[in-house]
């Protein structure tokens, strides 16, 4: 689905001919029929000018952003054009659009200094930039090219994904692989001085009040430090924690590489490898219902080389297996109720779990569960 | 849902012809609260003509509730209104900015000569939607596009059927136009009520983004039935969005089995009522014998349908979020809390729960399923059968809303041997032999790539001809049969030796043989009836296959297969976790 650039082309409405392909490369890829079928959507009316337009049609996906420079010294009183990007028709191409939209601002400019674009002699080297950039993407997916001593177009392909979840005060970040290595070197002052805090078990808020941020700071750090795969979020290890196995265990019974890295990760003395059956029993024997104090009593992990906080932290790693949150739902409306509820009634609706209630209220999880396990008017859902 | 805009922002109907392009009629239109100037659309007063920013631009384009702002009429007309062969009787799909605008132009060929003047040469309806939404709600929104502008077309050609309805529209344009400045209302108001094609397409905008579905006969003929499946879903499900991964209907049809079983989402009778006149006779059978007590394939027998048939009657279920593939309802069935489940204390759910079941609190009877519950745990000591009863239909009533999901057990084969890594190679190449082996019944098991394909998958013969066990069994009977004529001659009859042989077996050829020990030091092992049924099961230990499909593949009782898993235990694993196709 995510294809290679097919083509660029670089058209413009030339004073006599009308809308026109200039430049392509490579040539003749899209046929001036074809042009003259969507010419409209390409070298547009004025008020879509500098917007981004996706034409599906005649068999491709191009994308373009049509550019109107006013000025009387023009044949008529404007120039315009517009490059555009041509793609087959089921490539998914938003990850295109700024460049072309970045694109299109740069030519633009490059007019507005140095006539680039109504110089014959400046334009011949049109074609060549935009083979260039056609090569340099598909590659690599960036280049910079440069123009002359003022200018070197830079692009740039972002990836395809989602932005990821606001981070939550009580949530863990943990790195993806070993830290990396370039941590000390290359981040901004306050990335890096969260990294240091990061170990897989400090939670958010407390990270936050270890390294002397802002939270909010912290949180959005730790956000991009997730999209660009530095760290994941898991959940907070807490003995009373309940966990489920997801149909990804089969992954871990399967993969080899997988089994390796986990035998690696769960051991809780460097050089004693646990047995690979006791790590599998312990995943398959995590249900809602047993706490992993319940575990530890029952299978006593530390005998089996098993730390049971890293065999936690690597299933939530790899999804093997999910954090069951208990939600607590007070089931009468009314303002009636003991003195210490009032100060977390707001958060008894259902919606919110309680960790979260926990990380808010400031109250530590032992009292909390207390106060909610001794109201039966409120219940607890697990999920 | 309130907070989510329609993904559906408007229609727009666009004509070409001989006096140019025209913008007959869309909707939504300004609401009045709006300050309308002149005709046609207002321009919003406070937007301010940037030319330079190319930032800032881009909201000059996109909507604010729905309304299209910053596109003229005439500028809409002129880039909708397809006049080009090449272009027209294709799908068409521009995307500008955050908009994007479906349709389905087509071509007139010999329109008649009207009296006024103004032929049609062509015509566009088309859908504008956020640019935000995946390919295949887009296609979804072509369809519909397509189906319109066909039917639209043959009545056309039919009794101009088009060209009146143009008719009526232009002169209300004209009509609305010579009115004084201070009685300019929009015009497109007065057309709705004039034209009977401008009052559908308000009413298909309108149901499409209340209930997802389209009905209605374009010119009293011919009949647009349509429907969004994604947006069905979610609004039946009332929580869970289907948007993200619309993709997981499809799949869960495809991974559909005999032993499936269907819950309606809506009583029969309703179903039944709401289902179209010519519908074929065999949905309606399914429809009244459906329970979510049996299989398909009792179904099938009972409302005498081929399987293949209640397959593809299912699937058209599904699709149209009329009921949803379960494992029916049994007693060793265990659920568990969707985490997905809404558990807010005072929601439109409460409330139905409490009218549906009196005295009920929703929260109460969610949190009984916090933790993995069978079904006859539900039952108490004291219970009698009609509470007993209303449990099952507390269930049920769960799983219609996707409250609840169901948890399966799979079974592992983990030995316990010293060394699992051997040479990385070694390991990968037995595991690409082993997924080989899959390959070969994943290939006879769900080989279709769509929907009505993936029913006649499923027919009772490929299954009974394509189970693991069955190829185990053939491939078994070889080398036991060998044996006996081997051994009497060498009259050597040790149980050690006929181990030895049921360990070469295929199934057992790509395991170390650390991991053949394993299996021989197990004290059922001796007992050659149980090591030939472990041997027949062996292919399903690796998690993919949940006991309930094992019992059906190899047509076991579910006692048997557990005492099995309980005397292999020490190589055997059980896991617990949901279905990852239901």
């Amino acid at each position: 689905m995510s294809g290679t650039i097919k083509c660029i082309f670089y058209s413009e409405f030339h004073p006599t001919a009308g809308p026109k392909i200039a430049y392509q490369v490579p040539e003749e890829y899209l046929s001036k029929e074809h042009f003259d079928a969507i010419n409209i959507y390409i070298i547009t009316k004025p008020e879509l000018q500098t917007h981004l337009i996706t034409v599906n049609a005649v068999g491709h996906k191009i994308i373009g952003c049509p550019v109107r420079i006013e000025d009387k010294k023009y044949d008529r009183n404007a120039l315009m054009f517009n490059c555009c990007f041509m793609f087959e028709n089921q490539t998914r191409t938003a990850r295109y659009e700024p460049i072309v939209k970045k694109l299109a601002s740069y030519f633009r400019q490059l007019e507005l200094e140095s006539g680039f674009l109504s110089d014959e002699k400046k334009k011949e080297s049109i074609p060549v930039i935009l083979q260039d950039i056609l090569t340099k993407l598909n590659q690599s997916g960036s280049c910079g090219i440069f123009i002359n001593e003022f200018c070197t177009i830079d692009l740039k392909l972002s990836s395809n994904k989602e932005d990821p979840k606001p981070v939550q005060d009580h949530d863990v970040p943990v790195f993806t692989s070993d830290k990396p290595k370039t941590m000390y070197t290359n981040w901004d002052l306050t990335t890096h001085q969260v990294l240091q805090y990061i170990d897989g078990y400090n939670h958010v808020a407390k990270i936050a009040a270890e390294a002397d941020i802002e939270i909010n700071l912290v949180k959005a750090c730790l956000q991009n430090l997730v999209h660009i795969d530095v760290i994941t979020i898991v959940s907070i290890f807490q003995y009373s924690n309940m966990y489920a196995a997801t149909d990804s265990i089969r992954n871990l019974a399967t993969d080899p590489i997988l089994q390796e890295e986990c035998l690696k990760c769960v051991a809780s003395k460097a050089r004693v490898k646990p047995n690979f059956r006791d790590v599998f029993m312990l995943f398959g024997s995590l249900t809602p219902g047993l706490t992993v104090k319940g575990l530890c009593m029952r299978y006593n992990p530390r005998s089996l080389n098993i730390d049971e906080k890293k065999l936690v932290q690597f299933g939530l790693k790899n999804k093997l297996i999910r954090r069951l949150h208990g939600y607590p739902v007070r089931l009468t409306q009314n303002e009636d109720m003991p003195q210490s509820l009032k100060k977390i009634s707001k958060w008894l609706n259902g919606n919110h779990c309680m960790d979260e209630i926990s990380c808010k209220s400031g109250l530590n999880y032992k009292d909390l569960d207390e106060m909610i396990e001794n109201d039966a008017s409120i219940v607890m859902c697990w999920k | 849902m309130s907070e989510e805009i329609n993904e559906l922002l408007s229609i727009i109907l666009v004509t070409s012809g001989s006096r140019g392009y025209k913008l007959l009629f869309k909707y939504p239109f300004e609401s009045k609260e709006r300050p309308d100037k002149g005709k046609g659309r207002a321009k919003n007063p406070y937007a301010v003509k940037i030319a330079e920013d190319f930032k800032r631009i881009k909201d000059q384009i996109t909507t604010s509730q729905g309304a299209l702002v910053g596109l003229s009429d005439e500028s809409l007309a002129f880039h909708l209104g397809v006049k080009s062969s090449l272009l027209c009787g294709e799908k068409f799909n521009i995307k500008i900015e955050e908009l994007r605008f479906i349709g389905f132009p087509v071509l007139l060929d010999d329109a008649p000569e009207n009296k006024t003047g103004h032929k049609i040469s062509s015509f566009n309806v088309i859908f504008v939607l956020q640019a935000k939404h995946g390919p295949w709600v887009v296609s979804c929104y072509q369809d519909l596009a397509k189906q319109l502008s066909v039917a639209l077309k043959h009545e056309e050609e039919r009794c101009q059927y088009l060209s009146i309805q143009a008719k009526i529209m232009s002169t209300v344009y004209e009509e609305v136009s010579s009115l004084p400045e201070d009685m300019l209302s929009s015009p497109f108001e007065s057309i709705i009520q004039k034209s009977e094609l401008a009052s559908q397409l308000q009413q298909i905008y309108d149901s499409l983004n209340q209930q997802g579905l389209a009905q209605l006969y374009i010119n009293h003929w011919i009949e647009i039935n349509f429907c969004l499946p994604h947006k069905l879903h979610y609004l039946q499900s009332g929580f869970r969005s289907f948007k993200k991964e619309p993709e997981s209907i499809e799949k869960s049809l495809k991974s559909l089995r005999p032993y499936h079983g269907i819950l309606l989402l809506q009583s029969q009778s309703v179903l039944l009522e709401t289902l179209p006149v010519d519908c074929t006779p065999a949905l309606s059978r399914l429809v009244q014998v459906a329970n979510p007590l049996r299989s398909l394939q009792t179904l099938a027998l009972e409302a005498d349908l081929s399987l293949f048939q209640v397959f593809q009657l299912v699937c058209h279920l599904v699709y149209w979020a009329k009921a949803v593939v379960i494992y029916p309802l049994c007693e060793t069935n265990i659920y568990v809390l969707s985490p997905m489940a809404n558990t807010h204390g005072s929601s439109k759910l409460v409330e139905d729960f409490t009218q549906e079941f009196p005295g009920k609190s929703l929260p109460v009877e969610l949190s009984e399923f916090s933790f993995p519950t069978q079904l006859r745990d539900t039952h108490t000591m004291l219970s009698n059968i009609g509470s007993t009863d209303m449990k099952v239909s507390m269930v049920v009533w769960m799983l219609q809303r996707h409250l609840l999901i169901q948890l399966h057990q799979y079974v592992f084969f983990v030995p316990r041997v010293r060394r699992r890594k051997h040479k990385i190679s070694d390991e990968t190449t037995k595991v690409q032999i082993v997924s080989d082996d899959w390959n070969i019944f994943d290939n006879s098991l769900q080989r279709s790539p769509s929907f009505s394909d993936a029913a006649s998958v499923t027919s009772d013969e490929s299954v009974s001809l394509s189970t693991p066990g069955m190829l185990v069994a053939q491939l078994s009977k070889s080398p036991s049969s060998e044996f006996t004529a081997e051994s009497s001659l060498t009259t050597v009859t040790s149980e050690e030796n006929k181990m030895f042989w049921i360990m070469q077996e295929s199934v057992f050829s790509n395991l170390t043989g650390e991991e053949k020990e394993c299996i021989l030091h197990v004290p059922a092992a001796k007992n050659m009836d149980d090591l030939r049924m472990f041997a027949r099961l062996f292919p399903y230990f690796c998690g993919k296959n949940h006991l309930e499909e094992i019992m059906y593949f190899e047509n076991l009782r579910r006692s048997q297969l557990l005492t099995l898993i309980e005397k292999f235990k020490e190589v055997l694993i059980l896991c617990t976790y949901q279905d990852p196709t239901a």
